[in-house]
């Protein structure tokens, strides 16, 4: 049984949502198809444009961007503006507006302005357009304050006592622009979960979604705010699902300072609160999500794409639509593979770009130098992939992760390459219905 | 001044078990190892406990030696060396049908105890077996864990009041005319120089025996031997399993643990301290182990590692002889006329307590000491027997039964001391490891009792972070670990212990990206340098701190 579609997407990761979502918004009848959860679900939830350019941290996404348009063409913000600077960058603003506007004031930041966060790790990272919960996390403004660290009895993803040290150590050592003054660690307890067991953040954000366990954990970090005076509160990203706004604005209110989460390792809570937002508002103008559901083939007659092959736990399906998007992330989400011997991407088989250098550097923390990062499909200015005849497809258009030619380890940008390639290329293939 | 009656350099196998087996026979002792415990080739090898099998047709000595002791490290190391039982297979068109009646011949000669099977036999026994099996034995192969064998055997010496002292090198010896009266030790963890004095030093440097011995104008003629391991991500077989025919490459698989581990190679090399992997030797890894199972294709890398056998060559007078690959003891007074140092060298895991036995017994006679060897019938710290059983303890401690059962399997007998910390301190129950189930006790205990320092050496000593992550998700939480329990470090340390263990593991990794194990690699690097910025940050972090 053949299903008609406007458009289908692969892939339902940020890039693959927010093309849907364009393309849904006018009026057309949009599909995503998803084999399981991407990149996007593991991230931080903070969303990069970019944050180092030649080794050195950037404070202004925005003049960087620029600078970098011109320093390196093939770039997917190069892409964006088909070489124009200024047309490229308002396309990034345009996105992230739009992106804004769906997360219903749970997401904020300045595409001029980067923000620096802190991590588990107890170091630090630029990001730019981050959670509600995240936002009084900016060490860049936090200059000589004195910090709480929280951390939860139990959840041993989190260490306060080594993350007050270590943020202490590496912002007052090597971050120039600030200091902290002091990170004073403490532990709290969630007692619906149990004492000396393993809990995992995702219990916690659970429990942290009903009233009892939140008034909880309330009560013990107002009491440890009357014991010492501190600037801020930090706490791991274990704010809740649901109610993580409404909590985060109680627990300021409550506490009188700014509290923030940091960023977490996977699995990751604001990684997930991203994914659903962005799942929620496709579903809200009619995207049909389906879930669980591989597309093994493409079907393709004269440079045009026809039909998808998909198969799920039961059984196959065709699927066809007037045009695609193909947005199935980059190696971890299985966009792209590497066999040993040869790159390939498995739904169109398309050409796998790399350069010719080895896939991997000699030491394994080095920054831009991992040449298997760049790998990916080439798109033209209009974001249709480049086939192996040389030829574009006339109805395929791609984004995110699965692009050629930027390393979002190393640059930070991965969020932000997804969300902005995602969004003009829903652009143009609404256009081109 | 510090003085001892013996000075034994080298944490291999064979250094510690001097250790041991000299302390036990009441003598004064330290040990001296320039990083870790079995940070030489005893941490770099295929993990096999020879039967003696693999030998009985080329180096008889060493078969005999091998069949020996294999059962008596069953019986006092049972902690780290498991009796598998081993197969040897001739592959139909391939191996030389005629190999067959030599190693039967061999194996008689030899006490290898074998019994042939037929290949259907052999295949019940191993399914995932090529199928075109020509001749088979079984023979009783086993597999050893050398970290937790070798760390145990320190401890039974330090137990005894031996004094054990890792990351110390010796950069010099004290002689007074032809006598060697001491070392000079480098403290690499607290960056000091100082001096040891003893009535007899031993040198039990390995492979890196011959630079030892330079340091006292003694030639050793000794060839690294370089040899490539591959592991994969399943445990085809539950025996080691061995190719019927003239040893060569790759012809060995040896099950571990969760996964199986493919080699061996052999390459001379100049430099004791150089054993690359190159993307060659790892396809003819996987080439020659798909001859015995052609699931091995199937399967997915985790890493891949080599080490540097010490071959020990001729001595003079001795050239053009075939010269056995068992172990050397040198009396360096009859040899070279210089007192007070002995080396030993060459030999292989399997027999490295005959090795220490024979170097005590030297070492005993030149300090006039009458007491005998007692190491093969003193088990192990856990060795002993034990009634712990991982329901109750489970259910006592409120901890995942898999937590206990694994602590268990690792330690045996000394699991006791690992779940009394559990009780005393309920925070330690929880997983620093959640691939391979380590408890933060398990990695406490290490740190407290076991001589960690770094996130390497629990990761040794436990196997915490060699499971399918490959430390992307544990690294953090092992070094939680290591900031709460290590006296002397100090934030930046352990931030340092973190980029090194980051870079550590590359080693082994970087050899075996395609598919899944890219994959988990792409996360990986997401998760240090995406996340922890480590990619930007390293640098500044390592140069702080000199
Ligand atoms: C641990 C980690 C932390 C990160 N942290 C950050 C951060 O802090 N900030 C930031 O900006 N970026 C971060 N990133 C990078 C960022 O997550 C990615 O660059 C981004 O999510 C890519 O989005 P995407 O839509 O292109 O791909 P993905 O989110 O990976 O989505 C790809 C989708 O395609 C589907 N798919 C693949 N093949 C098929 C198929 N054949 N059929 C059907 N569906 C298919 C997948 O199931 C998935 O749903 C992080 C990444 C990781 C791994
Ligand atoms: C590829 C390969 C596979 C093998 N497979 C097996 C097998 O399956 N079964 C088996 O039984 N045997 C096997 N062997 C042999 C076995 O690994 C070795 O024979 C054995 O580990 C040697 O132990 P050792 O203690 O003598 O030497 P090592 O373990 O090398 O110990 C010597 C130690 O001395 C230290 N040292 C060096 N210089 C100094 C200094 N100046 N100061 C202080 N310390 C110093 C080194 O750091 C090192 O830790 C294999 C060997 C190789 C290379």
């Amino acid at each position: 049984m053949d299903i008609h579609y406007d458009a289908i997407i692969i892939g339902a990761g940020m890039a693959g949502l927010t093309a849907a979502r364009k393309i849904a918004e006018a009026g057309k009848k949009v599909a995503v198809l998803s084999r399981g959860l991407g990149t996007t679900n593991m991230s931080t939830g903070a969303i990069d444009l970019l944050g180092y350019a030649q080794n050195k941290l950037v404070l202004n996404p925005e003049d960087e961007i620029r600078n970098l348009i011109r320093t390196s063409p093939k770039h997917p913000y190069a892409i964006l503006g088909n070489g124009d600077d200024k047309k490229a960058l308002e396309i990034v603003k345009d996105s992230i507006k739009d992106f804004l506007k769906i997360t219903n004031m749970a997401y904020v930041g300045d595409t001029a302005q980067n923000i620096v966060l802190s991590n588990y790790f107890g170091t630090y990272r630029p990001s730019c357009i981050i959670p509600l919960t995240m936002r009084h996390g900016n060490l860049l403004e936090l200059t000589d304050a004195k910090l709480m660290a929280v951390g939860v009895r139990g959840y041993a993803e989190f260490n306060a006592k080594f993350f007050a040290k270590s943020l202490h150590y590496v912002v007052n050592s090597f971050l120039r622009q600030t200091t902290t003054n002091e990170v004073v660690p403490k532990e709290i307890t969630i007692p619906s979960l149990g004492k000396d067991k393993d809990i995992t953040s995702i219990e916690i954000a659970e429990a942290l979604d009903t009233e009892e366990a939140f008034s909880r954990f309330l009560e013990q970090l107002k009491e440890l705010i009357t014991e010492v005076d501190v600037d801020a509160v930090v706490v791991p990203a274990i704010l809740g699902y649901k109610n993580w706004v409404k909590n985060h604005t109680i627990l300021e209110k409550e506490l009188g300072v700014p509290v923030f989460e940091c960023l977490s390792l996977p699995p990751s809570v604001p990684g997930q609160r991203l994914q659903q937002i962005l799942e929620n508002a496709a579903n809200d103008i009619g995207v049909e999500i389906h879930r669980g559901l591989q597309v093994l083939s493409a079907h393709i007659e004269n440079n045009e794409c026809k039909t998808l092959e998909t198969v799920s736990d039961i059984y196959r399906q065709t699927f066809k639509a007037d045009v695609y998007v193909l947005a199935s992330g980059s190696f971890i989400a299985e966009g792209l593979y590497f066999d040993g011997n040869k790159f390939y991407e498995p739904v169109f088989n398309l050409p796998v770009h790399r350069d010719n250098r080895n896939n991997f550097s000699e030491r394994r923390l080095e920054s831009g130098n991992h040449r298997i990062a760049f790998a990916g499909i080439q798109v033209n200015q209009a974001m249709k992939p480049i086939a192996q005849n040389g030829d574009v497809l006339t109805n395929l258009f791609a984004a995110g992760s699965i692009l050629a030619n930027y390393d979002y380890i190393s640059e930070k940008s991965g969020l932000g390459v997804a969300l902005t390639t995602g969004y003009l290329a829903g652009v143009n293939a609404n256009n081109s219905l | 001044m510090e003085r001892f009656d013996a000075i034994i350099i080298g944490g291999g196998a064979t250094g510690a078990e001097v250790t041991r087996d000299l302390t036990l026979r009441g003598l004064k002792t330290v040990l001296l190892e320039r990083h870790d415990l079995s940070s030489g080739t005893s941490g770099r090898l295929h993990g096999l406990l020879h039967s003696g099998g693999r030998y009985v047709v080329k180096d008889k000595e060493s078969a005999r030696e091998c069949a020996e002791e294999s059962k008596i490290l069953l019986e006092i190391a049972s902690n780290s060396a498991h009796l598998t039982g081993g197969l040897f297979v001739g592959i139909s068109g391939i191996d030389d049908p005629e190999f067959r009646d030599l190693f039967l011949q061999g194996c008689r000669e030899c006490n290898v105890e074998t019994k042939e099977l037929s290949p259907k036999e052999a295949l019940q026994m191993e399914p995932y077996l090529n199928e075109d099996i020509e001749s088979a034995f079984y023979v009783n192969d086993g597999s050893v864990y050398p970290f937790r064998l070798i760390v145990s055997t320190a401890l039974q010496a330090a137990q005894l009041g031996a004094s054990i002292r890792t990351y110390s090198e010796v950069i010099a010896l004290h002689k007074d005319d032809a006598t060697v009266t001491g070392v000079r030790v480098k403290d690499h963890r607290k960056g000091k120089i100082y001096d040891l004095y003893a009535d007899c030093v031993i040198n039990a440097t390995g492979v890196w025996a011959g630079e030892i011995a330079k340091l006292a104008n003694i030639h050793i003629p000794i060839t690294p031997s370089k040899g490539v391991m591959v592991v994969i991500d399943r445990r085809l077989f539950t025996r080691v399993v061995n190719r019927l025919r003239f040893p060569a490459n790759g012809d060995i698989i040896v099950p571990h643990i969760s996964t199986a581990i493919i080699g061996t190679t052999s390459v001379s090399m100049e430099d004791p301290d150089q054993f690359p992997v190159t993307a060659e030797e790892v396809d003819e890894m996987i080439r020659e182990g798909a001859v015995l199972s052609p699931f091995v294709e199937e399967a997915r890398m985790v890493r891949a590692y080599a080490g540097n056998r010490p071959l020990f060559g001729a001595e003079p007078g001795e050239e053009g002889r075939e010269i056995s690959r068992t172990f050397r003891v040198l009396d360096h007074e009859t040899r070279d006329g210089v007192t007070g140092l002995i080396t030993i060298t060459g030999g292989k895991l399997t027999t490295y307590r005959l090795m220490a036995e024979k170097t005590a017994d030297l070492v005993a006679e030149k300090l006039c000491i009458h007491a005998d060897c007692v190491t093969h019938k003193t088990k192990l710290p856990g060795a002993e027997e034990h009634d712990l059983n991982f329901v109750e303890v489970a259910k006592k401690l409120k901890i995942p039964w898999l937590l206990a059962d694994r602590t268990i399997g690792r330690w045996e007998a000394e699991a006791k001391t690992i779940f009394t910390s559990m009780e005393k301190n309920p925070l330690t129950r929880l997983t620093a490891c959640s691939c391979e189930y380590v408890s933060n006790a398990e990695v406490k205990y290490t740190i407290d009792k076991l001589w960690a320092y770094t996130l390497e050496d629990i990761c040794k000593r436990t196997q915490a972070g060699f499971g399918i992550c490959q430390g992307g998700l544990c690294t953090l939480k092992l070094a939680y670990q290591l900031f709460e329990y290590s006296k002397d470090n100090e934030i930046a340390d352990i931030q340092k212990a973190i980029i090194d263990f980051i870079e550590e593991r590359w080693k082994g990794t970087k050899f075996v990206l395609w598919m899944n194990q890219l994959r988990q690699e792409l996360l990986n690097q997401s998760v240090f340098s995406c996340v922890g910025n480590y990619d930007q940050l390293h640098e500044k972090i390592l140069k702080s701190r000199k």
